[in-house]
Order: C-alpha cells, then structure tokens, then sequence
C-alpha cells in the first residue's frame, strides 16, 4: 500500500513538474495579433565619430544619394561622404523556437526519456 | 547501481531538464545580444471562420548602426533591410489574406504618426525615419519612392504586405536621413543610444 502512495505521488509530482515547466514556455509564446521591432542607432562622440568616418564604404549600408521621398530640399550628397561606421547592423531573419516549440521538444524528450528507461528496465528483468 | 534507483534519478533528471527548457522561452535583448525574433501568433476565432491560424515572423531588432553628424546639410541616408515571413498560415479560403500593418508606438491617427527614434537618455531628443515596402538596394536605385509612412495613418498602421501562403517573405526597409542630426549645433548634444519600436499588427482581410 505504502509502495503504491509513493509510485502515485511520484507520478504525481512529475506530471505536476512537466506542467510547471511547459507553462512558462507557452506563455512566453506571444499570441495574439500584434508584436514589435526595435529599431536602434547610436550617435558616439566626435572624436571615435571622426576616425570612424576615414573607414568608408561598408558595402550593407548603402546611401541614397537622391531627393527624399518625405519632400525635403537639399541636394544630393556626394557619393562617399558622410559615410558612417557600423557595428553589425542588420541580423537576418532566422527560425526561431517559439513556446510552443519548445513545450512540445520538452514533451517530445520526457516521453522519450521515460520510455527509453522503462525498455532499459524490462531487458534487465 | 539497481536499476530502479538508476531510472528514478534519470526521470528526475529529465524533469529538472525540461525545467531549464523554459528558460530559453524568454528573449532578452541586451547590449550584447541584440538579435532575436518576435514571434507573432493569432487564432481568429468569432465571425472568422474556424480554424483559420497563422504565424508571422517579424525581426526583433533592426540596427541603423552608429549615425554620422554630416558635414553638411546634405542629404545623408542610412538604409537597413527588414524581413516579415509567413511561417504558417492555415485554412484562409476565397481572396482572403493575412494583412500585416505597421506604426510606430504610441502613434494615433491625430498626431505621433511618424516613426522615431528617442534618445535613451533625453526623451526630447528625437529623429524620425521612413518605412518602405521594398528592400533598401531597390530604394537606393529608386530614390523617390515614396514610403508607406507618407500618407494618413490608419487606426491599424500603415498597410506593409500581405500574405496568402506559408513560407512567403517580405522584404521591406527603413531609412533615417541623418541631416536631421543638424537640428542640433554638436554632436555633444545628441550622443547617445537611440532606440524606438515598430509596432506590427495583422488581420484577415479580403
């Protein structure tokens, strides 16, 4: 009786703890019908501003040298001037593993696992 | 070791790893690590047919990189290329298709309808840019197109793409002129890290 609590409750605690680790995975899925971007730049000091300019033409950051669609007056910038330094800008866009994703890899290796033991355990009975 | 012992701990240690699972659901977007993606997720439910879903993939962060006081009032662009895929989309029918609409935070119709950039450390410091619905090498040889930011805002955001099928890609960009940095007498005034959002919605439409 005593073995038969203790199998349950430990069947119990693992269901409890496989809940407990798939609900923040999930909910930290966004769901619903909105997300953002983040667009960020930065404006350093004129002294690393300066040097950086003397290293031109990175080849992911073109310039338009033409009339701004906004209206605006002003002239063509001359090509090659004004050429701004650069960090790693732009990441492209790659797969991602969402909460849902993940819940169902997390689920995927417990099942797996639990199996893969209860076999382990039957050949070596 | 018995082998009763041996798979109870092996349980337990599967369950202690599926708890660390949850750990990399949360994105952080930190200094050092800027690059990540937003996964958007809807089910439409109510007057929408049933069992229509998508997934639409938007880039977490896109980076204009270090900006340059110009020398003078010239035009100065700085163009970066964003991407929005159509990871899944299921049970559309007809003409129906998953409208994408963007707008900057906090914009209304009435006013803020523009897209900024706000310096993290002085709110009022402030540098507006475009959105496109092309890629920046076709802006840079089109210079005169006209950006999706140009006319009225609608409550939704300014329409960016449509999508009818998984796997689809978009491709459009941003551009920051970076003659507005001459507003300013120095650049001492405006140094600074930058930041803004780009709000994304989506909907069926037909």
């Amino acid at each position: 009786m005593k073995v038969r609590i203790t199998r349950l409750v430990c069947a119990a605690f693992m269901l409890i703890s496989l809940f407990a680790a798939l609900l923040p995975a999930t909910a930290f899925a966004q769901i619903g019908e909105g997300g953002s971007t983040e667009v960020v730049a930065r404006i350093e000091p004129v002294s690393s501003a300066a040097s950086d300019t003397d290293d031109k033409t990175d080849s992911d950051r073109p310039e338009s040298g033409g009339d701004p669609s906004d209206g605006s007056s002003g002239s063509s910038s001359a090509p090659g001037s004004s050429a701004p330094s650069q960090r790693p800008g732009f990441y492209p866009s790659s797969p991602v593993k969402t909460g849902v994703t993940i819940a169902w890899f997390v689920i995927s290796a417990f099942f797996l696992s639990g199996g893969l033991i209860v076999i382990i355990i039957k050949l070596k009975e | 070791m018995n082998m009763k012992k041996f798979a109870a701990i092996a349980l337990a240690a599967a369950v202690a790893t599926a708890s660390s699972f949850s750990a990399y659901a949360v994105q952080e977007l930190t200094e050092t690590n800027q690059s990540g993606q937003t996964e958007v997720k809807a089910k439409i439910q109510g007057s929408v047919p049933a069992g229509v879903s998508y997934i639409i993939e938007i880039p977490d962060v896109i980076d204009f990189g270090t900006l340059t006081y110009p020398e003078d009032d010239n035009n100065s662009y700085v163009l970066q290329d964003f991407t929005v895929t159509a990871r899944e989309i299921n049970g559309l029918t007809g003409s129906q298709m998953v409208a994408v609409s963007v707008k900057n935070e906090n914009a209304d119709t009435n006013v803020n309808t523009q897209f900024y950039i706000t310096n993290k450390s002085n709110s009022s410091i402030k540098f507006t840019y475009d959105v496109f619905d092309n890629d920046a090498a076709n802006i840079q040889a089109a210079p005169n197109t006209q950006a999706i930011n140009a006319g009225q805002m609608p409550t939704a955001g300014y329409s960016l793409c449509n999508f009818t099928t998984s796997g689809e890609e978009f491709r459009g960009s941003i551009r920051i002129n970076q003659n507005q940095l001459r507003n300013y007498s120095s650049v001492a005034e405006i140094v600074g890290d930058y930041n803004g959002h780009m709000v994304f919605s989506s909907m069926i439409t037909d």
